[in-house]
């Protein structure tokens, strides 16, 4: 039974496991990127289906089958590390074992060797006649640090499955929610409020290439029952854009996308009007009168999302997005007499300026409150444990190739035809570095490095 | 000014270096390698200039300088990989004085820039989209360009390794070589034949072609060894370039690719692994040379095994370079087009 179990412990521990488990994870990764997203319309049989999505093949990277192997594949890799540390603790220095006569020999004096391993300040141990002589030994732990940091990587992102979520909020333009959707279709109360006081999309001038999606948020905290009485709300703006995520209370929110929901009883079209330099902000609903000046009135019959002019003053729709939104005007005396009839496009502001015929210049701002910002609402306490895996794996893992740790046993002994000679076996490193100290040891016995 | 003249200059003269680089091989006269290494010097000044040109349109368009690196679409980033590919090798020709692998540097880059009008790679200014404004950008990019770079030449090191050590057609290592430079040149030869006729290229005239070259190369290629004698003395030496280059690509890859991905990734997608094809891809090279590492610690793997790792890593960094962007479509598909 034992020896079984050890058996079975050192094919979890050893590498050929390592590289079936690699092998399989590889092909998996392979097989979802490559297969399209399934659903269940895509089978024709319901058997076939549903032992699809039993196994959780429709998304391989979350199946039980893939967190497996990744489980799987963190147990060889620590037991490997596990491996790593004994054998460079125990078993790299130890002399016991080594068998010099299998290893290179040279004719030198041996007070030679010793002030050369002084001056090249080498860490000598001596035990009789063998040399134990060691540098750079950091070195020896770097690649072990670097399996630490997978480990730590896959730790955080279990905290973060277990601990975290993520969930969509729509918002629309001028209202607020704290209720998070997760993709399982649970809701997660946020307990905070979020308003969008404004939502735009941002065009690069001329082109219906987007420059910017920017969120205006109002963020409340909601009161508890005892708060309510000391009536002490938080509350905060913050304009958020993308790569720029808002983290409050160790939720995060981030710009993920956007959408329009018609509704023309709440919409309202923003605009300006100047007169005599005297600037006024408006709120007009469609079709909704309103007052420019003594005895003109206005009203906005028509709207379109990205009016472009041709240069023969012909208009055209050049996309469903709000690229350039416009707004027809139609302008009108107290007597009904129609005076202005006019599209006021929000990009060139020359379009509504009537100030030589009637004295006033108005600007369109945008249509509100028919866009919905699409937030996604985040929650992973594990981030921060993944960040320090990366830290360790990226400094480790220069380190590795910049240290050349090297260990140089010499077994000192005398030879009747030479006179003082010695065994020596080197373990080096296969790093990068100009100073190399084993090179420095075999220009000692004069003899071109074996590259290993 | 338009960039794409002094391109396709820059990638015409990779390509007549080539034939140079080649020259000075099968001649062994170090007058014709100079006169490549000016050639490919001259190659990178002109894609320098379609670089710094491109840097000039998109800062009129966007009005930063951050955002006017050009590495944001698919025009851009084959142009950059080919240019960073020349430079990179220069510095390695300048500081080992060895000027083999100058021919498939050169035929890659050269490879690369036909590619961008073969397959139309919109060439069209157009300023960043919201999610790539971001000094990640080009942090996370150059670092994994760098990186596929030093991925090739450790490639193009290990095809030298097998022409080198392979003993004869019987030996698998023979193929092994005779096979990858069939599909360059097969490569090669086909993006020519469609910039010279602007026609479609058919499948079965690529695979003639190929069968064409791969015979011709299986029969007379015994020769070839003899070219590039110099190295054969010092095979060990070779190994180590391929070593090297693989180490150095892998650690920039870890760093910039991988990590500095993710943190972007978690910063404007809110996730910092999502496994988006390109994603996946990038974590499939990471294995492959991680497992070229270790092999190289294991004495159940022979050189030759390990140095064909070197290969496949080449062949799936460049499906996660441009087959992931080509053929698959994901969050990272803004450098399809």
């Amino acid at each position: 039974m034992k020896i079984k179990l050890y058996k079975f412990f050192s094919f979890l521990s050893s590498s050929k496991f390592a590289m079936i488990i690699s092998a399989v994870i590889l092909i998996l990764a392979v097989a979802g990127s490559l297969i399209p997203k399934v659903d269940e319309s895509t089978f024709s049989s319901k058997q076939v289906s549903d032992i699809v999505f039993a196994l959780g093949l429709d998304n391989i990277y979350t199946s039980v089958i893939f967190i497996s192997l990744i489980v799987l594949f963190a147990l060889n890799l620590i037991l490997c590390t596990l491996k790593l540390i004994i054998f460079d603790i125990n078993k790299l220095s130890d002399i016991s074992n080594i068998n010099f006569k299998e290893h290179g020999r040279v004719a030198i004096k041996h007070a030679e060797v010793i002030s050369f391993l002084e001056v090249c300040k080498f860490d000598i141990k001596q035990e009789g006649d063998v040399i134990t002589a060691s540098k750079n030994s950091f070195g020896k732990y770097t690649v072990i640090i670097i399996h630490t940091g997978i480990l730590i990587i896959l730790l955080g992102a279990l905290i973060g499955y277990i601990f975290g979520f993520k969930g969509y909020i729509n918002i629309l333009e001028g209202s607020s929610d704290n209720v998070a959707v997760l993709s399982t279709g649970e809701f997660v109360p946020l307990g905070f409020d979020i308003k969008v006081n404004r939502f735009d999309v941002k065009y690069y001038d001329n082109t219906t290439r987007p420059s910017a999606f920017v969120s205006d948020l109002t963020i409340t905290k909601e009161s508890s029952v005892v708060d309510n009485k000391s009536n002490d709300n938080q509350s905060f703006n913050y304009i958020l854009n993308v790569n720029s995520p808002l983290e409050y209370e160790g939720i995060y929110i981030y710009q993920h996308s956007y959408g329009f929901y018609l509704n023309k009883k709440d919409a309202k079209f923003l605009f300006d009007v100047e007169i005599d330099n005297i600037s006024k902000k408006y709120e007009v609903r469609y079709g909704e009168s309103f007052k420019i000046k003594d005895n003109l009135f206005g009203k906005i019959t028509d709207f379109a999302p990205a009016l472009a002019v041709s240069d023969d003053g012909k208009f055209s729709t050049m996309s469903d997005e709000m690229v350039n939104p416009a707004i027809l005007l139609e302008a009108y005396t107290m007597e009904g007499e129609p005076v202005v009839r006019s599209w006021l496009l929000s990009k060139q502001k020359a379009s509504g300026d009537f100030t030589e015929d009637y004295g006033f210049k108005m600007t369109f701002d945008k249509l509100y409150g028919v866009q919905y910002t699409g937030l996604s609402i985040k929650k992973d306490p594990g981030t921060a444990v993944v960040y320090l895996g990366f830290l360790i794996i990226s400094i480790a893992l220069i380190l590795t190739y910049l240290i050349n740790y090297t260990i140089i046993f010499i077994h000192l002994t005398k030879d009747e035809e030479t006179g003082e000679m010695i065994f020596y076996k080197v373990f080096k490193q296969r790093r990068f570095g100009r100073s190399v100290p084993a090179q420095m040891f075999y220009k000692l016995i004069d003899k071109d490095e074996k590259d290993i | 000014m338009n960039d794409q003249i002094f391109l396709q200059l820059s990638g015409f003269i990779y390509l007549l270096a080539m034939v140079f680089y080649m020259s000075s091989a099968i001649f062994k006269s170090t007058k014709i390698g100079y006169f490549a290494t000016t050639l490919s010097v001259i190659g990178v000044v002109l894609g320098l200039c379609a670089f710094v040109i491109r840097i000039v349109l998109l800062y009129k368009v966007s009005g930063s300088m951050l955002d006017s690196i050009p590495i944001a679409n698919l025009y851009e980033s084959l142009q950059f990989f080919a240019l960073l590919l020349m430079v990179i090798y220069l510095v390695f020709e300048f500081a080992t004085k060895i000027k083999v692998l100058g021919i498939f540097s050169t035929c890659v880059a050269g490879i690369l820039i036909i590619l961008i009008s073969s397959i139309n790679a919109p060439a069209d200014v157009k300023p960043l989209i919201p999610v790539l404004q971001s000094n990640w950008l080009i942090a996370h990019v150059l670092l994994s360009f760098i990186a596929y770079v030093f991925f090739t030449l450790s490639a193009i090191a290990a095809i030298f390794y097998f022409i080198l050590v392979s003993k004869g057609r019987q030996d698998p290592k023979y193929s092994l070589w005779v096979t990858t430079v069939s599909i360059l040149v097969t490569l090669l030869l086909s993006l020519i034949i469609h910039l010279l006729f602007k026609q479609m290229i058919f499948i079965s005239i690529c695979i003639v072609l190929f069968i064409v070259i791969f015979t011709s190369l299986f029969y007379y290629g015994n020769n070839i060894p003899f070219y590039f004698s110099a190295f054969s003395k010092d095979i060990n030496k070779l190994d180590r370039y391929i070593y090297n280059f693989t180490v150095l690509g892998f650690i920039i890859f870890t760093i910039g690719g991988l990590i500095f991905g993710a943190i972007w990734a978690e910063n404007s997608w809110g996730r910092y692994w999502s496994w988006d094809p390109k994603e996946t891809w990038a974590f499939i090279t990471w294995l492959v040379y991680a497992f070229y590492l270790h092999a190289r610690l294991y004495k159940r793997f022979d050189r030759s095994a390990v140095n064909a790792i070197a290969i496949l890593g080449f062949i799936v960094t460049i499906f996660t370079f441009l087959g992931v962007n080509l053929l698959l479509s994901g969050l990272h598909s803004y450098g399809s087009n």
